[in-house]
């Protein structure tokens, strides 16, 4: 895919996770994603197949956006306790700059998991978030830190 | 053909044992020859190996059990007899897990050690036998491996070896490689009951093959089967830490296992195993043979 086609693409996906995260999933439909981004419907279907596709496609982005994150706290040099209140602080961090990500989190992903359950089976779309969430435990866990139930 | 004598310094003899179930024992010894073996016909008894009545040259030292500075056989010290024939041998062979790292005759005796290593360590006192030596671990040794490892050095033939001296076609992979469960291995399914074909014992039953370098699973037990094949976890005997505590169970933290398998990387094993369990397969978690005709 060309690198413009990309661009477009993210731009889309921030766009509808920004009205779900708003709106909820069912009142937001195409034509009004269209719209808020000056873009055809017919073009959006260029970039989209369905709805579902696109709000699996926003699931996706968030997990990256969130591991990218916990994975540069994972990889520190920080103790548990300082990894603790860093993750934490970030968490906030997000809450207030994008809150969009948490609402869409909480309000779609966890509300309508009828939309996610073809092609986000388990938790393969959540699946880096997920995994820098376990290694977080798993790191605390070997230290005899943290005490949490298992994830996977 | 190669003379061989074969020393025993602390052992339970296994290896001495394992070794008759070569399939091919009796080709074996019509190519070579002993100048001592613990049970097999031999040209020399004991006393007279330990009174250096040995004049031969020796092709192949074979060293199997743990040792210990203080070990007397005869009142005359074993490693005084020990490095007389090292030095005369043309290659060392150190059998088993005890005379390799250690073993089962080290634990809770601080002042034993294998030939060139102390578990992962390795120590000087034989140093200069290094360059001549090879290790050939297990508890007890597969006898296709030693066999076959005789056959290529009597023959001059290279043998690549490992950073413990193991020779890499027979440990260079994963004991792992060719178990029967790699598929409920790679769907993530232990769901195992002892005894049964069904599972993959790394989840739960503390199977150590994923980084346990060997053959068993190639090379099969008495030609039929293996442990991990037939329901029993891998041990790890062959490695220099060989053996653990709690060997049916696997230690984890947080659910995930503590020792992944070799040179993966836990991101790299967490999000396999995320999509891995992301789907049900019904048939994994079926009791085959007892499921009934369909
Ligand atoms: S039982 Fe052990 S050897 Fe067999 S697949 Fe599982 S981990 Fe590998
Ligand atoms: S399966 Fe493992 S424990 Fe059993 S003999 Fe082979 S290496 Fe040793």
């Amino acid at each position: 895919m060309s690198s413009n086609k990309e661009k477009r693409k993210l731009e889309i996906i921030k766009g509808s996770l920004k009205l779900f995260a708003q709106n909820g999933f069912y009142v937001t439909t195409i034509p009004i994603i269209a719209k808020d981004l000056g873009m055809s419907v017919g073009n959006m279907y260029n970039y989209f197949k369905s709805k579902e596709e696109l709000a699996q496609e926003a699931l996706r982005f968030i997990s990256k956006y969130l591991a990218k994150d916990i994975r540069a706290v994972n990889e520190s040099n920080l103790t548990t306790e300082e990894k603790i209140r860093k993750i934490v602080a970030e968490y906030f961090k997000v809450a207030q700059n994008d809150p969009q990500m948490i609402e869409f989190f909480l309000r779609v992903y966890l509300s309508n998991r009828e939309v996610f359950k073809s092609g986000c089976e388990g938790m393969i779309c959540v699946n880096e978030f997920v995994t820098e969430i376990m290694i977080f435990f798993e790191e605390g866990g070997s230290q005899g830190r943290s005490k949490k139930p298992r994830l996977l | 053909m190669a003379n061989i004598l074969w020393l025993s310094a602390i052992t339970c003899n296994g290896n001495s044992h394992s070794f008759l179930n070569l399939p091919s024992l009796e080709e074996f010894l019509g190519r070579h020859n002993f100048l001592y073996h613990t049970i097999l016909p031999s040209t020399f008894s004991l006393r007279d190996i330990f009174e250096l009545k040995v004049y031969e040259s020796i092709d192949i030292l074979v060293l199997e059990g743990t040792l210990d500075s203080d070990l007397k056989k005869f009142d005359i010290n074993f490693e005084d007899i020990l490095v007389e024939y090292a030095k005369r041998a043309k290659y060392i062979l150190t059998v088993g897990t005890c005379a390799t790292f250690g073993g089962i005759f080290m634990q809770k005796h601080s002042n034993r050690y294998g030939f060139l290593y102390k578990n992962y360590t390795a120590h000087n006192r034989f140093l200069s036998f290094k360059e001549k030596s090879v290790s050939v671990s297990g508890c007890p040794i597969l006898p296709e491996i030693l066999a076959g490892v005789i056959d290529m050095l009597s023959s001059n033939l290279p043998l690549s070896l490992d950073e413990y001296n193991r020779p890499k076609s027979f440990y260079g992979w994963m004991v792992h490689n060719g178990c029967t469960r790699n598929e409920y291995f790679e769907y993530k399914i232990d769901n195992h009951n002892f005894g049964e074909l069904e599972g993959c014992m790394f989840y739960e039953h503390g199977c150590q093959a994923t980084y346990t370098r060997g053959s068993c699973n190639k090379i099969l037990w008495n030609e039929v089967n293996s442990k991990t094949r037939v329901g029993e976890p891998c041990h790890g005997c062959t490695e220099p830490d060989f053996p653990k505590d709690n060997l049916w169970q696997t230690t984890k933290h947080m659910g995930i296992p503590a020792k992944l398998p070799l040179g993966v990387p836990k991101r790299a094993y967490l999000s396999l195993a995320g999509v891995a369990k992301a789907f049900k397969i019904e048939r994994f978690y079926k009791n085959i043979l007892e499921e009934g005709d369909s």
